[in-house]
């Protein structure tokens, strides 16, 4: 039984790291702007949120600073994509690049250094206590239960509200909003801001988390996993909750499957996670009867007014 | 075409402005080139030269900071220099994420560094010495010294006996440990380097305790946070309370924390990031070969076939964490530790049998260099390991 | 008074501006990392002379640059030819690893051929790699309409995982404590150009990059793809068997990815090694979208971006820490892309009254 609560529980821990960058993609992508800068900035907000950890012992303030970090590099982010309509692909590729290299330049004197200062693990009341879901659900940190919220207010945003309304369409069909009058480039600077500000939060998770330290190019690939999931879920916080829940469980099951399978080569345990996860998106999202793709029409191309 | 026309443009003008830009300080660059020339005819005049004035090139295939291997590679580096009075400021020539699978890189790194004057050149990873073997052709007088390599003559090798401290790691383990005969082991991937840590960890625990197991798991990568922390997790839920570790990040440590495990930290002082679970750590000190190779070089007695294989305080527990582990352990372990210098005690010592039963060494036989050096078995009381 | 300022989309490009707006734009990343750099202590004009001088000026610096940009090359020219279809093949990475896995496993356990025929063996072997790799992912998306970018990219770890497994396990060289498999044989070895000590995979790239030239402009298969990028719909309506052209671009494209393999394995590192492909892959994706597709400036670019790469081993030797060299790849390209703004549009200034 342990083991199980164990497994969930890492797997929840795992699946909340890659999902807030994943809702800030799914909002961005939704909007019709596709970052593949994500894992730069979670580097940058996770070493951003290190320093400052370190140096004032504050985690708010921390946490105050990931948060700006990760709305100044989605204001640039924005700029370059919507102001300037570059193409959006070697502009993330470019956040990354820059990411990886400006947050391992600053993080060289913290390298190391131990904050001991982190969203420390806190056991819900009486609902920890309840058998199984209890410890894994209700003994988490701060990061973890926010999450809880956040994913039914995604959903409800987007499905149950006029904005919700607003951003598929701006994903879909922006010159239609902007013949009604809404502002297509303010919309998308909020939602690459809103989306970008969620990255930095995900690079929280782990340097302030899940683990407490920071080193250089620490997400090793997070950035990426999420970007993968976004697609995997239909750009939709629900599946994308799923999806993370279940890469995270099959990463975790292969520390068990070690144990308990001892002459496998451990490489396929490894590789485990990946392949049930194209397995899982072909069957998932592959359309064997029906026509549908629950992509945004409009993702990835720059929205010009004049060529409308 | 008027689209192809363009983009060859926007790709030539990158070249051009490239150029104009360093046109416009072509009197600088004339300038520094005439220093360096004269830097170098220098060195060549002279057999032997002051060590201080040493020009040393270092390698590295991540950042200095990593909080691992590299980390290690470079605190003992800056020690040696600071040991002989070299300035690290300027003489020491540091080249960080310098990939192993990047012959071009390797090879550019290494010829600035020439340029620069470098009478010697390190290479900090396994992975460099094919490159090294074949520049030492181009450049004899340039010292090329690569850590572990078993293969090219005109290279100097060193590298450590860290069976020595991961076997201490392990005893330490086995004398906290009363109350279970498991012990854990979080390992990266599965290399000849990898195997000798955790094979010396298990005989170190066998030693202190002769029904002692150790379990241990693979992360199958050289940095994964979320696999490393959930194997030792997993290691944890299945009991183990005591475990060793092959891996560079503080993960292990920090899970070991949260849930009332120890561990023996890796490459570096761990216990900074986990104090309440790092009992002590094994690290690499590298400084006195580092020493030894630059002192003789300097003189020029230098043989760039020499292999260096230390042990002793080359390969050594870092201060025991004084909260967790009582005196008296300390002292046994030291004693231990003394055992190995003088020969009394050997790690690989018979009789010694592999994971599958077969004998690896007679009883009262020591297991030869090469051997240790690339292991391809695991002791019998470790489970887990790779078929 | 208000001073605004409206766009104006320019009515043809000129060469003389692209070339004005790409230099100054340049000069203008140049400039923001000389900040960094000054701010870091170091002076910037010394680093970008020396940077320059010794990876554009030097022999060696050129030849190592040329080594350094064929893998870049054949991935770039591979992923663009997907994108030229609106395929995104984030996948390159992987289908490198498996060519060079099949690649090592014809120079391993295949027929002992050397010289051309046998390079060619192995470059064939190297090519079904990469493209088996690719057609993984082509049949669901041609088939079912799986987008590709998440299959390919996922297949890109899993490639990695078994090259990594291979280069550890049974294929390491014996003696080798590191995950390197033994030295090719010298009969299978590129050539090297004669007496310039480069790779004469360069020449390979080069001609697959007309190869490819030549494929856009002049076959019915190139017709065809410009065609489905633009409309499928129009494309279905012409007739155009829309699936096999999918799965045509991603093999294809996958393939090259496997040649690239070949060309660093035979012609450069002559060692399979774990994480051989080394973010070629990746950068592959952004040196495609900087040439805009063009085979023939993806040679030019590769090129370059091999260069600028190779010179964070200059910079570093100067004392700068490799983060920055890093930064100033990102800045360039960030520049660069935005300095694309300023070729479509022109600024009008407008004056407005405050009423």
């Amino acid at each position: 039984m342990t083991l199980i609560i164990s497994l969930l529980s890492g797997a929840l821990v795992y699946a909340v790291s890659v999902m807030y960058a994943g809702i800030g993609e799914t909002f961005s992508e939704r909007a019709g702007i596709m970052n593949l800068g994500v894992e730069g900035i979670m580097l940058m907000g996770a070493v951003t949120g290190y320093m400052t950890a370190v140096s004032t012992q504050n985690l708010a303030l921390a946490f105050l600073v990931v948060l700006f970090t990760g709305a100044v590099l989605g204001l640039v982010f924005a700029f370059l994509t919507v102001t300037l309509q570059s193409d959006q692909t070697v502009c993330g590729m470019a956040m990354l690049t820059f990411g990886t290299g400006l947050s391992g330049f600053l993080g060289k004197n913290v390298a190391g250094v131990a904050a001991n200062l982190k969203f420390e693990n806190i056991a819900i009341p009486f609902l920890s206590d309840i058998p199984v879901i209890g410890p894994i659900l209700f003994q988490q940190n701060l990061l973890v239960y926010a999450m809880y919220f956040i994913v039914p207010i995604a959903m409800f945003y987007i499905y149950r509200t006029r904005y919700g309304l607003k951003l598929r369409a701006l994903g879909e069909n922006p010159a239609v909003l902007d013949a009604g009058g809404e502002n297509v480039f303010a919309m998308r600077y909020g939602y690459i801001i809103f989306g970008s500000v969620m990255m930095a939060i995900s690079g929280a998770c782990v340097s302030l988390g899940s683990t407490n330290f920071w080193s250089s190019g620490m997400t090793a690939g997070k950035g990426w996993i999420a970007f993968a999931l976004v697609a995997f879920s239909s750009w939709n916080p629900l599946y994308l909750t799923l999806g993370a829940l279940l890469f995270g469980f099959i990463s975790c099951l292969g520390s068990t499957l070690q144990i308990y399978l001892p002459n496998v080569p451990t490489e396929i345990y490894s590789a485990l996670p990946y392949v049930a996860t194209v397995i899982a998106f072909i069957l998932a999202t592959g359309n064997f009867r029906k026509k549908h793709t629950a992509q945004p029409e409009s993702l990835a191309v720059p929205y010009d007014r004049e060529s409308r | 075409m008027k689209k192809k026309v363009i983009s060859v443009l926007v790709a030539a003008t990158m070249v051009v402005s490239l150029f104009t830009a360093c046109g416009s300080t072509s009197k600088d660059s004339a300038a520094a080139d005439k220093t360096k020339t004269e830097d170098t005819a220098e060195a060549s005049d002279k057999e032997a030269k002051d060590v201080s004035d040493l020009v040393i090139g270092e390698i590295e295939y991540a950042v200095v900071e990593d909080g691992g291997w590299a980390q290690a590679m470079h605190e003992s580096m800056l020690a040696a220099c600071k040991n002989l009075g070299i300035d690290t400021e300027k003489n020491l020539l540091t080249a960080e994420e310098i990939a192993e699978e990047d012959p071009s890189l390797i090879e550019s790194t290494i010829e600035e560094m020439v340029d620069n004057g470098a009478d010697i050149i390190f290479g900090c990873s396994t992975g460099y010495g094919a490159v090294l073997a074949e520049m030492q052709e181009e450049y004899p007088d340039v010292v090329f010294a690569q850590y572990e390599n078993d293969i090219y003559e005109n290279v100097v090798e060193f590298q450590i006996r860290g069976y020595e401290g991961e076997f201490l790691a392990g005893y330490l383990s086995a004398l906290m440990n009363t109350e279970s005969n498991q012990f854990g082991f979080c390992a990266s991937m599965d290399e000849a380097s990898v195997r000798t840590a955790l094979n010396s960890y298990a005989l170190g625990a066998k030693y202190g305790n002769p029904d002692a197991t150790v379990q241990v798991l693979w992360a199958d990568s050289w940095y994964d946070l979320d696999v490393e922390g959930q194997n030792a997790k997993t290691l944890i839920d299945n009991g183990i309370k005591y475990m060793g570790m092959e891996a560079s990040s503080p993960a292990v440590p920090q899970t070991c924390e949260q849930n009332g495990a120890f561990c023996i930290g890796y490459n570096i002082n761990m216990q900074p990031s986990a104090p309440k679970a790092v009992l002590t750590s094994f690290t690499w000190n590298f400084a006195p070969i580092f020493e030894e190779i630059m002192q003789q070089t300097a003189d020029g007695t230098i043989k760039i076939d020499t292999d260096y294989y230390e042990g002793g305080d080359c390969a050594k527990l870092a201060d025991f964490n004084a909260d967790l582990v009582p005196a008296d352990v300390q002292a046994k372990v030291n004693e231990l530790k003394d055992k190995i210098a003088s020969g009394e005690v050997s790690v690989y010592a018979g009789e010694l049998k592999d994971d599958q039963g077969n004998v690896l060494v007679e009883e009262g036989q020591v297991m030869s260099d090469e051997d240790i050096l690339a292991q391809d078995f695991f002791v019998s009381n470790v489970t887990g390991g790779k078929k | 008074m208000k001073i605004k300022f409206r766009k104006e989309r320019r009515e043809k490009q000129t060469i003389i501006r692209t070339i004005l707006t790409s230099l100054l734009f340049t000069v203008l990343a140049l400039a923001a990392c000389g900040i960094i750099i000054a701010a870091s202590g170091f002076n910037p004009i010394e680093v970008y002379t020396k940077m320059i001088s010794k990876v554009f000026f030097t022999g060696r610096g050129i030849r190592k640059m040329l080594d350094a940009s064929l893998p870049l090359m054949l991935c770039s020219l591979g992923v663009a030819l997907t994108f030229k279809m609106n395929l995104n093949n984030i996948g390159a990475e992987g289908q490198y690893a498996m060519g060079v896995i099949f690649g090592g496993a014809f120079a391993m356990y295949g027929p002992r051929i050397d010289g051309f025929a046998g390079i060619l063996m192995l470059a064939v072997c190297c090519f079904a790699g990469g493209a088996l790799w690719a057609l993984l992912c082509a049949i669901p998306r041609a088939l079912w309409d799986v987008n590709e970018s998440i299959t390919t990219l996922m297949l890109n770890y899993i490639a990695l995982i078994i090259l990594s497994y291979l280069c550890l396990g049974p294929w390491k060289a014996a003696g080798q404590n590191v995950g390197q498999t033994e030295k090719l044989r010298a009969g299978l070895e590129l050539p090297a150009l004669g007496g310039a000590k480069v790779s004469s995979g360069i020449v390979i790239g080069v001609v697959a990059a007309l190869i490819i030239y030549m494929i856009y402009k002049s076959t019915t298969l190139g017709y065809q793809m410009s065609v489905v990028r633009y409309s499928q719909g129009a494309a279905r309506f012409a007739g155009i068997n829309i699936k096999r052209n999918i799965i045509l671009a991603l093999v294809i494209s996958g393939g090259l990815a496997g040649l690239a393999g070949c060309l660093q394995y035979a012609g450069v590192s002559q060692r399979i090694m774990e994480g051989m492909p080394n973010n070629a892959g990746y950068t592959a994706i952004v040196i495609a979208y900087l040439s805009k597709l063009n085979p023939l400036a993806i040679i030019i670019v590769s090129i370059l971006f091999a260069g600028l790469q190779n010179s964070s081993a200059t910079v570093q030797v100067m004392g700068v820490p490799t983060q920055i060299a890093t930064m100033i790849q990102g800045t360039i390209m960030l520049f660069v892309i935005a300095g694309d703004y300023f070729q479509r549009y022109r600024l009008i200034r407008v004056k407005e009254v405050e009423s």
